[in-house]
This record gives structure tokens, C-alpha cells and sequence, in this order.
């Protein structure tokens, strides 16, 4: 019972806003104690999964690929294309973004775009251009926050369609687990109606978003 | 082949740099703490294999007390 004494430690020190590093280590400490640990021991269970789990820090390796390419001017090479486009609007360039990330997903092509990798330094560049173009001040949330979520949803509701995914997987094990067997094609066939549904309705959105800027104007 | 040791090597060496290129770096205030917390990293990063569980152990407190 003492032991979950780390979990009112967390939960405190995230409501206090200390640093969460700080207030992970300190619960682990008292969950250790709490078990009658000694502290050296408790020491090296810390270093052991820290050492055993720095590969979580690896993807940190492409920073300076991201960072160079700003540098250069990916984010202002990606406006000007836009900006040369005449007719482009926001909702238009979403929605072609969208059907770019349903299909490849659909592939199994899940990891070449994503918030990191083309998000940030592509499409939100684009969009807030195109936005830019359409009478929208520049600066604010909204319009990168609109890419950002149009990627999201273009991938959650293209990836399933890839029969090798982990989340046909889950929902096959979770049906099996209530006696209800399916094939795992089967799951991913009828994950194209939902797809297309969703392109639908999204892509609706995005030109109710371009025709509330007209209007704005 | 390229080993995760290979990838561990270049990311230590990348973090070493991050050190030295940030306790070099006069516009940043708090120069010296992201030079510390880097070059703790890199540490771990290059040596995490040889250091043992406790040497790792005080690694990670080093990294704490430097981020908390």
C-alpha cells in the first residue's frame, strides 16, 4: 500500500509544475524506499534502464538535418512555391495534402510525412502563405494548427487500409478477446469506406475554412 | 553493418558537440547548465556500456539536478 505513495508524488509534483524530470525521479525514489529498497540498489536500477533505454534518445541524431535545412531556408522555399501558385488556398492545398497522406498511408507509407518531419518545415510554411494571400494576418495558431490536424487525421484514417499495421493487429486481438474472429483483410477492406468518409467530411471543413476567410476579407 | 554501437557513437559525438558548441555560446544565459546537460548525455551515449548500473545511476541524478 506505502508503495503507491510514488503515484501521489507524481501526481503533486505535476500539479505544482516542477520540472517532470525531477518529479520522476523523486517518485521512483519513495516507491523504492517505500519497498524497502535500499538506496544504492535503487541507484543502479536507475542507471541499468537508463542505459538499457537511451536508444528513446537516438531519433534526436536528425535535429541537425532539420535545423540545417531551416537554416538554409526550406520554410521560405516552401512559401515562395506557394506563393507563385495562383488560385492557392489554404483549403485547397489541405485537401490535396490530405489525399497525399491517405494514399501513402494506404501503401503502408506511414513515416514519410508526419508534425516532425514534413508538417513543420513544409506544409505549414504553405499553408500560412497561401493563408497569407487569402487576407489572413500572419502570426497565430490557427492555420498551422489546421495542417497539423489534417495531417493527423489523413494518416489515422488511411493507415488501417495497410493490411501490416500494428492497429489492424489491436483490433483484431481485442475482437478475438470477445470471441469475435475476423480476418485481418476483411478489417482492412472495410477501412476504405471510412476512409473516403472521412476525406468527405474533412475536406468539407477545409472549404468551409477557405470560404469563412473569403468572407472575413 | 551499421550496429546500434555505431549509432550510439555517432549521437555521443553529436551530443559532445551540442556541449561545446553551446558552453561557447555568449547570446545563451544559462550557457553552461545546456553545456553540462549535453555533455552528460554524451557521456552516456559514448561510455553508457562500461560505466556500470551505479555510474549510470548517478549519471541520470547528475542529468536530474542539472534539468530540475
Amino acid at each position: 500500500m506505502l508503495v503507491l505513495c510514488g503515484i501521489a508524488v507524481i501526481v503533486a509534483g505535476f500539479l505544482l509544475r516542477y520540472n517532470p524530470l525531477l518529479v520522476v525521479a523523486v517518485s521512483a525514489l519513495v516507491t523504492g524506499l517505500a519497498a524497502g529498497i535500499a538506496p544504492l540498489a535503487i541507484l543502479a536500477a536507475f542507471g541499468k534502464a537508463f542505459n538499457e533505454n537511451r536508444y528513446v534518445t537516438v531519433i534526436y541524431i536528425v535535429l541537425p538535418v532539420i535545423g540545417l535545412l531551416e537554416r538554409h531556408g526550406l520554410q521560405e522555399r516552401a512559401r515562395l512555391a506557394i506563393g507563385k501558385l495562383r488560385g492557392a488556398t489554404v483549403g485547397r492545398l489541405l485537401i490535396g495534402y490530405l489525399l497525399f497522406r491517405q494514399l501513402t498511408a494506404a501503401l503502408g507509407l506511414t513515416s514519410i510525412a508526419g508534425p516532425a518531419q514534413s508538417v513543420r518545415p513544409l506544409v505549414a510554411p504553405m499553408a500560412e502563405a497561401a493563408a497569407e494571400a487569402q487576407g489572413v494576418a500572419p502570426g497565430g495558431d490557427r492555420i498551422p494548427a489546421m495542417a497539423a490536424a489534417t495531417d493527423n487525421i489523413g494518416l489515422f484514417f488511411g493507415e488501417d487500409i495497410f493490411i501490416a499495421i500494428g492497429s489492424i493487429l489491436l483490433m483484431k486481438g481485442v475482437l478475438e478477446g470477445y470471441g469475435i474472429v475476423i480476418q485481418p483483410l476483411h478489417l482492412s477492406m472495410w477501412a476504405i469506406p471510412t476512409a473516403i468518409a472521412a476525406f468527405v467530411i474533412h475536406g468539407f471543413r477545409l472549404l468551409l475554412l477557405d470560404r469563412r476567410l473569403a468572407r472575413a476579407r | 553493418m551499421i550496429g546500434s554501437g555505431f549509432i550510439y557513437g555517432v549521437a555521443g559525438l553529436m551530443f559532445a558537440a551540442f556541449a561545446i558548441l553551446s558552453a561557447t555560446d555568449r547570446a545563451n544565459a544559462k550557457r553552461f547548465g545546456t553545456a553540462a546537460f549535453y555533455a552528460v548525455l554524451a557521456i552516456s551515449f559514448l561510455f553508457g556500456g562500461k560505466l556500470g548500473d551505479v555510474g549510470n545511476g548517478i549519471l541520470v541524478l547528475t542529468l536530474v539536478a542539472i534539468a530540475g
